[in-house]
This record gives C-alpha cells, sequence and structure tokens, in this order.
C-alpha cells in the first residue's frame, strides 16, 4: 500500500500531456459540423418516459371505464329470437363477444379519440427520429 | 462561476444545446490526449484519436446511460478508439510479459527513485515509462496519474478486474526492472 502511494506520488509530479492549444476548437468545429448536419439530433417530442406515463395512463383510464357496469344490457335482455345452426345456438356462441363490446361501450368516445390520436402522435414521432437519423 | 456536473451538460446537449459539449471537452480533453498519448506515443496520432473519441461520444450520448459515470464512459471511447489505432498501425496484440526482478531488486530501486531529486525522479521515471508497451503505459497511468479505480478501470478497458490487478501489477514491476537499468550505472551504484 505504501509503495503504491510512493508509486502515486511519483507519477504526479510528472507533467502531464497537452494537446496543441487549438486542441479543443478543433473539436468544436467537428462538432458543430455534426449538428449542422443533423441539429434535431437529439429531440424528440416526447421522451421514452413520457410515453410510458402516456401509455400507462391511457391503459388506466380504458381499463377503469372497460370495467363499469354496461350502460345498456346485452346478451340476456336480447329480444332476438334465438337461431340455431346445427344444433348450435348463435347467440350463446356469440354472448362473450357481444359482452366485450358492451362493455367497450361504457368507454367514451372522447376517451377512445385520445387514445387514437395518442397512437397516432407516437407513430409521427417515431417516424420523425428514424427520418432524421438517416 | 458556478460549476455544473456532467450530468447537466448531458441533459442540455440532448435537449439540442450542442455549445454545452465545450464544457465537457474542456474538462476531459488534456486527460484524454494524455490517455490516447500513452497508447500511441505519437502526438499528431493521439490529437486524432482523442478528436475522434469526442465526436463519437457526442454521436453516441443518447445511448449513454447512467449505470457508470460520464468520465468512465468517455474514457472507454478513448481507450477502445486508441487501441482500434494501435492495431491497425502494429497488427498484433499487446500482452503484457512478468519479468524477473526480486523483491530486494524492487526495493533497492524504489529506494532509489525515492532518493532522486524531483526534477531527475521525472526524467528517470518517463524514461522508464518509454521502454514500456504503450498498454502498460496507458494502465499505469489510468492508476497511478488519474486515480481511477480497479473497477474504473476493467470498465474502461473491458477487462475483468482480477486481470485488470494482474496487469498493474506486472506493469509497475516491469517499470521498476526497466528503471532498474537506467538507474543502475548513474545512481544505485553511488548508492
Amino acid at each position: 500500500m505504501i509503495q503504491n502511494d510512493l508509486m502515486k506520488e511519483w507519477f504526479k509530479e510528472l507533467p502531464q500531456e497537452k494537446p496543441s492549444p487549438d486542441f479543443n476548437v478543433s473539436v468544436m468545429k467537428r462538432v458543430m459540423t455534426e449538428w449542422s448536419l443533423n441539429p434535431n439530433k437529439y429531440q424528440p417530442m416526447i421522451s421514452k418516459k413520457g410515453w410510458w406515463t402516456i401509455a400507462l395512463f391511457a391503459f388506466v383510464l380504458t381499463s377503469i371505464l372497460f370495467m363499469l357496469h354496461p350502460a345498456m344490457t346485452t346478451g340476456t335482455a336480447s329480444t332476438v329470437p334465438s337461431s340455431t345452426i346445427f344444433g348450435y345456438d348463435l347467440l350463446k356462441v356469440f354472448e362473450p363477444v357481444t359482452h366485450i363490446l358492451g362493455r367497450l361501450n361504457n368507454v367514451s368516445p372522447a376517451v377512445a379519440v385520445g387514445i387514437l390520436a395518442i397512437i397516432a402522435l407516437w407513430f409521427f414521432d417515431q417516424l420523425f427520429v428514424r427520418a432524421l437519423k438517416r | 462561476m458556478e460549476k455544473k456536473t456532467d450530468e447537466y451538460y448531458i441533459r442540455e446537449i440532448l435537449k439540442g444545446d450542442s455549445g454545452s459539449f465545450s464544457q465537457l471537452v474542456d474538462k476531459y480533453s488534456h486527460l484524454a490526449f494524455s490517455l490516447s498519448m500513452k497508447l500511441l506515443n505519437q502526438s499528431e496520432d493521439a490529437e486524432e484519436a482523442a478528436q475522434d473519441s469526442f465526436i463519437k461520444a457526442y454521436n453516441s450520448l443518447s445511448s449513454f446511460q447512467n449505470s457508470s459515470t460520464f468520465k468512465t464512459w468517455f474514457f472507454r471511447i478513448v481507450y477502445n478508439t486508441s487501441i482500434s489505432r494501435l492495431r491497425t498501425r502494429k497488427n498484433n496484440e499487446v500482452k503484457i510479459e512478468d519479468v524477473k526482478i526480486s523483491d530486494a531488486e524492487i526495493n533497492d530501486t524504489e529506494n532509489a527513485i525515492g532518493q532522486l531529486n524531483s526534477e531527475d525522479r521525472q526524467k528517470y521515471l518517463q524514461i522508464g515509462l518509454e521502454r514500456l508497451e504503450p498498454d502498460e503505459k496507458a494502465l499505469l497511468n489510468m492508476y497511478y496519474f488519474d486515480d481511477f479505480s480497479m473497477d474504473e478501470i476493467s470498465s474502461i478497458t473491458g477487462l475483468t478486474v482480477s486481470n485488470v490487478k494482474v496487469k498493474i501489477h506486472r506493469s509497475r514491476k516491469k517499470l521498476l526492472y526497466e528503471l532498474r537499468f537506467v538507474l543502475k550505472d548513474e545512481v544505485i551504484s553511488i548508492l
């Protein structure tokens, strides 16, 4: 340990090698050239964190609305006479689908439009960033 | 003026303020050049390697994650850039071989160096370092001069920590071995 400390001391006495005086300027010139070729390189509209927050918020909102009791009853209250094909009751076969569709009625159109808008924004954001990368 | 952290400047650059990169260049240009110089041993080549490293760092800044410090991350780029230049020049792998020097000889050499005045010590240390392989010089420089820890050097060079320890130990031994030859006629005999 003492030997290591001595060696450190001796190394610290050595003069630091310095680059030429215009080194920093040259580096910054090259950086600015890179930047001018692609000035928006580091400017995605919404950060990854932002996208995750939006996705989580949309998911929670949709889930809550989806879980609510349907405003209009479907399936069991249907007045449509049942029809059978090869002995299968079509109304019973499609019951799960009508149940999901009924629940989807709970999701307000405004929320659905909002989610579509978010997906569109994400799509164009990705498109924009990829185009800039090229 | 208040000194800001590297992370602050990185955030600014990622927001689009490329000018903030000059702060990182000012802060690390000497260290980057010094490491390149140790590996490449030619100032023009070392400057080019250091410049290339800064540009590589700028271009991949968005992929920098705070799992390591910017300094370590950047030095890994400098090290790799310089090593690839060195390889294209030498076209062979640098191996650090163990030299035969007894503990008593190590002690004698260290005592002799310790008794020199600072100016002479610098002179002999530089001569000794010149006799080492670039990789050996770079490792010693990172550990003894730049104060990088073994873990940081491992992260920079891509070697395991135990491998770094062995290589630094051997490089140190080799430096003392070389110094013994340099000092032999001039100093050790006098003492």
